[in-house]
């Protein structure tokens, strides 16, 4: 176990060089020189930098840390390697909600959209609790009802886009989650995450007694029930908030707790952080690829993470044998 | 006894549907001799409605059925050969996989220029989905969960999914086409469908039906059934070939359905046991009454928009699946 | 004098009862352990004592304050609890686990303060663990690692400590050096409560036995009083010569042969 704290600081340089990466990247390249002028000039009339570009890298850069510590917590709590906010039927709880409210309500202000789609995020959630109440805990049996759940509710979601005509791009939105025209009014809607990291990094030390097993962590002195409610309400609505500004990405919450692990270890004081830098790395890079691929069209970042992250769940899978 | 009397009743309610969904919910308007004049005259009496009938409905109905079949007998020898009662095509990502390589063969990406091209990519892209999900899944380790295989067949469908829509975007940039790739639809078949439909059907079902016996002897365990004289590895790649060639050529024709394959076997299972002589035919009648009557609904439920038949069938799937789940685990 | 004491214990769930109407009071200071037959509640009743199961009628006291009434951390300062299967956490090491130890003890953020990094220290040196300090659990042996959940339980630094059938999967040096420490701690005060197996380590280790059968405590004293060949026909149903172990002069059981009522 090498320095782990050294490499959480290289991580976060990491994610540094990645957002400089972002703020280059498009149709119109920049130089980093040019985007270090424009970032200190603030020029409200600076499409590039400014308007574009930096608000989307700073909300994927704040939702993918979201989901990447949902996902953290998520997989400490249920002890399964295999589970994850959006196999939980969280993220598509959130998407329905949102698809719901866009078709029914197309006026809705968007300052209204994350709190829609925590009510989603925590439906999906509820009916996952509720149909694993009354029989012993078995994380497959867990991981599996949430992916019913989760196939069920997308399946809601596609019928209702599909016989409503919406704008292509909203759509894929709801579909499949993208950064597109997500500007400064979306960045306020992914503050209140601010607020969920300290309370979401307190689940560090009882995570790591759960790790031990539960009668180890009972006889640590863990209140077992109670940690894990509101460590899965923590997860809920951090994913639940990020499906509301960026629609439903999915593989971050799987993978970047798996990367996290390898990189620093299983103890918890650094593998959230970790997770939330993975995270964070993941969706910018995502959204820089998506937007520079075929630029002017864009890939939606739901495909690439799904490109990248899918193998990597499935090498995983092989790993994980027996 | 029950037997006999399920496979009636399957078998009275497929043709009743079959009839129904000659001339229910049309925009226009069609009567029961329509229906009759288009089937049984192939609309050379009757006039124009008879006309339609036997141009679009008939086909529809005819393809609704075959595609059904090869799915309820894809995952019946699925389930067979894993053991496993949530095998079935879609949810182990084959379904996915056979839809990827569609798109890569109309968009032009990877196009075998020959006749029958696209059957071939479908049952490519299918196989290389199997290979992945069941190596990957661990499907012949004794010792592996039942939900692993699951798991991994989910991460391979949404791998596929995220590669199809990237597919579409890369070459059309035109993105309505993403959302009606994946969905799976019997909107817009006719007889060409049918010709490529029917003779993958014949085929996968008679080796199907060939298959049944040692599948039956597998469901004892591998061990027992090597003693019993069954060749393991040759029945697995009969079962992986047939199964294929029933997805491909339903992926081919209509796009991706799913939960077909899941739901029919193990309704029938309730019934009849596990004895794959009786599963495998009915599942393949079984199957096509589902896709029968979920294309009926997909008229019925937004009338007259048409839902894709594959979003009908997610939804009466996905929460049977959900059912089936907390028993079988 | 003993710190814990059980009155009048039902523990069960839905309509089968486990133990039942069973009154014990562990001596204080002194290793105990409880044997039994399979099934007949011995593991029950520890965790019963480590609060992992609740009993569904009766009484269990600490220092003569019930149970119902103390905190989780307030009971994880008291009581040690070692499980018989000892999960691996992934990519956490020996020193961090130890560590985890303090948990009753340290802050929410899980900060060791001065006092927390001795026992730790102290913990590893005494199990021999300061050249593994730094590897992950996962590549450790099995002997290894139970060393290391036991510097846990150590660290934890609690006056009782139960341990739930922690030699099943040891060699047997490893099984002798366990049962050495159980006894070392006992002479440093602590009360010491484990399931054992084996009737012969139970008489030689331990000070105390609590013998067990279908959920009733039906012998309790020390081995030379409780151990005799009719108490091991009833109870084991086996037939046996006690006599008397040449090493350390307690008792000791030779099989002859199985009384059980073949059917």
């Amino acid at each position: 176990m090498i320095r782990p704290r050294l490499r959480l600081w290289l991580l976060l340089g990491l994610l540094l060089l990645a957002t400089l990466v972002s703020l280059s990247a498009g149709t119109l390249w920049l130089t980093p020189h040019t985007v270090f002028e424009r970032l200190l000039a603030h020029d409200v009339l600076d499409f590039e930098v400014w308007n574009h570009r930096l608000p989307r890298s700073l909300i994927a850069i704040l939702a993918g840390a979201a989901f990447g510590l949902a996902g953290a917590i998520v997989q400490g709590v249920i002890r399964n390697p295999l589970a994850s906010p959006e196999i939980l039927g969280v993220t598509q709880g959130a998407g329905l909600a949102l698809t719901v409210a866009i078709i029914s309500w197309p006026h809705l202000p968007i300052a209204w959209l994350p709190l829609v789609a925590c009510l989603g995020g925590a439906g999906g959630a509820l009916l996952l609790a509720l149909y694993n109440t009354g029989v012993s805990f078995s994380g497959v049996r867990f991981a599996l009802s949430g992916v019913a759940i989760a196939v069920t509710l997308s399946s809601v979601t596609e019928f209702l886009i599909l016989s409503h005509p919406l704008d292509i791009n909203t759509a894929l939105l709801a579909l499949t989650g993208s950064l597109w025209s997500r500007n400064w009014h979306h960045v306020a809607l992914v503050l209140p995450f601010l607020v969920l990291i300290p309370v979401g990094l307190c689940l560090a030390k009882p995570l790591n007694l759960i790790a031990l097993g539960d009668e180890a962590a009972h006889s640590l002195g863990t209140a077992l029930s109670r940690t894990r409610w509101s460590a899965m309400a923590c997860a809920v609505l951090l994913t639940s908030l990020g499906v509301g500004v960026v629609g439903p990405i999915g593989f971050i919450g799987l993978v970047a707790p798996h990367m996290a692990r390898r990189l620093v270890g299983g103890h918890h004081q650094y593998l959230l952080p970790a997770a939330m830098l993975i995270g964070a790395l993941l969706l910018v890079l995502a959204d820089t690829l998506g937007r520079t691929l075929i630029a002017p069209s864009e890939i939606p970042a739901g495909v690439l993470t799904a490109v990248i992250g899918a193998p990597y769940f499935l090498w995983l899978l092989a790993r994980f044998r027996g | 006894m029950q037997r006999s009397f399920a496979a009636v009743g399957i078998l009275l309610s497929g043709a009743g549907l079959f009839w129904l969904s000659l001339y229910s919910w049309s925009p226009f308007t069609l009567t029961a001799t329509d229906a009759w004049n288009g089937l049984v005259h192939q609309g050379r009496v009757g006039g124009n409605m008879a006309y339609i009938v036997a141009q679009l409905r008939v086909p529809r109905a005819v393809c609704a059925a075959l595609v059904g079949a090869c799915l309820g007998l894809a995952g019946a020898l699925m389930q067979g050969i894993t053991r496993n009662r949530l095998a079935s095509p879609s949810l182990f990502g084959v379904t996915a996989g056979a839809a990827l390589g569609l798109a890569l063969f109309s968009t032009g990406l990877v196009a075998p220029p020959f006749a029958g091209g696209a059957l071939l990519m479908t049952c490519l892209g299918g196989a290389l989905a199997w290979f992945t999900v069941f190596s990957l899944g661990g499907a012949w380790s004794p010792t592996t969960a039942q939900g692993r295989l699951v798991l991994a067949g989910v991460a391979v469908a949404a791998l596929c999914a995220a590669l199809t829509r990237l597919t579409v975007i890369l070459v059309e940039a035109q993105a309505q086409s993403v959302l009606n790739w994946l969905a799976g639809s019997l909107a817009n078949v006719g007889a060409a469908q049918v010709q490529l439909l029917w003779p993958c059907t014949l085929i996968g079902g008679l080796w199907a039906l060939w298959c049944a016996p040692r599948l039956n002897l597998i469901n004892l365990g591998e061990d027992a059934a090597r003693s019993l004289g069954v060749g393991i590895a040759s029945l697995r790649l009969q079962v992986f070939v047939a199964s294929l060639l029933l997805v491909g050529a339903s992926v081919c024709a209509v796009g991706p359905i799913g939960f077909v394959g899941l739901i029919a076997p193990n309704i029938l299972r309730q019934f009849l046991g596990n004895d794959y002589r009786w599963l495998i035919p009915l599942s393949a009648t079984l199957g096509a009454v589902i896709v029968l009557g979920a294309d009926l609904l997909s008229r019925a439920v937004a009338f007259p928009v048409e839902t894709p038949a594959g979003v009908v069938t997610a939804l009466i799937g996905a929460p049977f699946f959900l059912f089936l789940a907390r028993r079988a685990l | 004098m003993s710190i814990l004491q059980a009155r009048e214990l039902d523990i069960g769930y839905g309509a089968t009862r486990i133990v039942q109407g069973l009154s014990f009071a562990p001596p204080a200071g002194k290793v105990t352990a409880l044997i039994g037959p399979n099934g007949c509640g011995k593991s029950t009743l520890l965790k019963a004592f480590a609060r992992i199961l609740k009993p569904t009628q009766g009484e269990l006291t600490l220092d003569g304050q019930a149970y119902a009434s103390l905190s989780a951390r307030q009971l994880a300062r008291h009581i040690a609890f070692l499980p018989q299967v000892l999960p691996v956490p992934e990519g956490v090491s020996v020193r961090q686990l130890v560590a985890y130890g303090r948990s009753p003890h340290n802050s929410l953020w899980g900060r060791l303060s001065g006092s927390d990094q001795a026992h730790v220290s102290q913990a590893m040196q005494r199990l021999e663990l300061d050249v593994l300090a730094d590897r992950a659990l996962a590549d450790l042996s099995g002997g290894q690692r139970q060393r290391a959940w036991l510097a846990m339980v150590l660290a934890q630094n609690a006056p009782v400590v139960l341990l739930d059938e922690p030699t099943t999967y040891l060699d047997i040096s490893h099984q002798v050096e366990l049962l050495d420490l159980m006894g070392e701690l006992a002479a440093e005060g602590k009360t010491v409560i484990t399931v054992l197996h084996d009737i012969n380590q139970a008489c030689r280790y331990a000070d105390h036995l609590a013998v067990m059968h279908g959920g009733k405590l039906v012998a309790d004293g020390a081995p030379a009083e409780v151990v005799s060949a009719e108490l091991m026909r009833r109870v084991f149903e086996v037939q046996v010569q006690v006599m008397q172990e040449p090493v350390a002069g307690t008792p000791m059981c030779l099989v002859e042969k199985s009384t059980r009522a073949k059917a």
